[in-house]
């Protein structure tokens, strides 16, 4: 008995911290999507940009975050592979978002750029 | 005398006063041709017939059953929409890329798209794993939602995908 209390915080250790580390891949995934988003708006603003453009271009970088976030929060007390699939989701999810708004940027780009 | 035909067939004559002599008398539903009259009934198992009468009682609720038959024809449905799906973000994708990369690095934009194309697949992997012990209507409402959330648009703007 005081051998299974003695090594049972070992196993629990061991999946806190490979929780950790696949938290941080996912924000590093997340984290590009970001970048990609604030990226494309930092390009076109060279030419100019409504406020409207500005807010439209950045909502995939806000909607990225606040997918991960909410993936975190319904997946924190699964299991390690529900984990990684759950945050594999919400990344396609934010790509998602990310290539449509692309797609409506590049129909309306004149209005957005003000030019 | 017993007037069922079948059993006429399936019996000798003095097999009543064998009957009268047994210290339990056979119950009618246990015998073959009871039972193979009442296997048609149930076209999901064939093999009804063999189990034990005790065994059979699982069956009489047939419901269960029913509702994950309706539950695996949505998700086949919804799998097949998924697909399309990912077909529509290769095309779209595809097609978007030259006018997006006139600004953004193609190895940027390769990824999303690549993120983009996997997505389909990875929300009904994650679906199914993450509703597992739940109801079929939970998984079916998260995979419904997957379906409103991942429509390719930049596929279905563009009218099938051709260059915007």
């Amino acid at each position: 008995m005081t051998e299974i209390a003695s090594t049972s915080p070992t196993p629990g250790r061991l999946d806190s911290a490979l929780r950790g580390f696949l938290t941080g891949i996912g924000g590093l995934a997340h984290a590009f999507v970001i970048w990609t988003a604030v990226f494309y708006a930092i390009q076109l603003s060279a030419g100019g940009m409504t406020g409207y453009g500005w807010f439209l271009l950045l909502l995939p970088a806000v909607v990225a975050a606040g997918v991960f976030a909410v993936a975190l929060v319904l997946s924190r007390h699964r299991t390690i592979g529900v984990f990684i699939l759950v945050l594999l989701a919400a990344l396609g999810l934010s790509a998602v978002f990310l290539l449509n708004t692309f797609s409506y940027v590049i129909r309306n780009l004149e209005a957005l750029t003000g030019g | 005398m017993n007037s069922d035909g079948d059993d006429d067939a399936l019996s000798w004559d003095g097999d009543d006063a064998l009957e009268a002599q047994r210290p339990e008398a056979r119950p009618p539903k246990s015998t073959p041709a009871a039972t193979a009259r009442h296997a048609p009934s149930m076209p999901q198992t064939p093999a009804a017939a063999s189990v034990p009468a005790s065994d059979r009682e699982a069956d009489a609720d047939d419901e269960p059953q029913t509702v994950g038959t309706v539950t695996l024809l949505l998700l086949g449905i919804l799998g097949g929409i998924y697909l399309l799906y990912t077909v529509g973000w290769i095309l779209g994708g595809v097609g978007m890329q030259l006018p997006v990369t006139f600004t953004l690095p193609v190895p940027l934009y390769q990824g999303a798209l690549w993120l983009a194309v996997l997505a389909p697949a990875f929300w009904f992997v994650a679906v199914l794993a993450a509703t597992r012990g739940s109801r079929p209507w939970v998984r079916i409402v998260w995979l419904v939602a997957g379906a409103v959330l991942l429509v390719p648009w930049p596929f279905v703007v563009s009218g099938g995908g051709a260059v915007l």
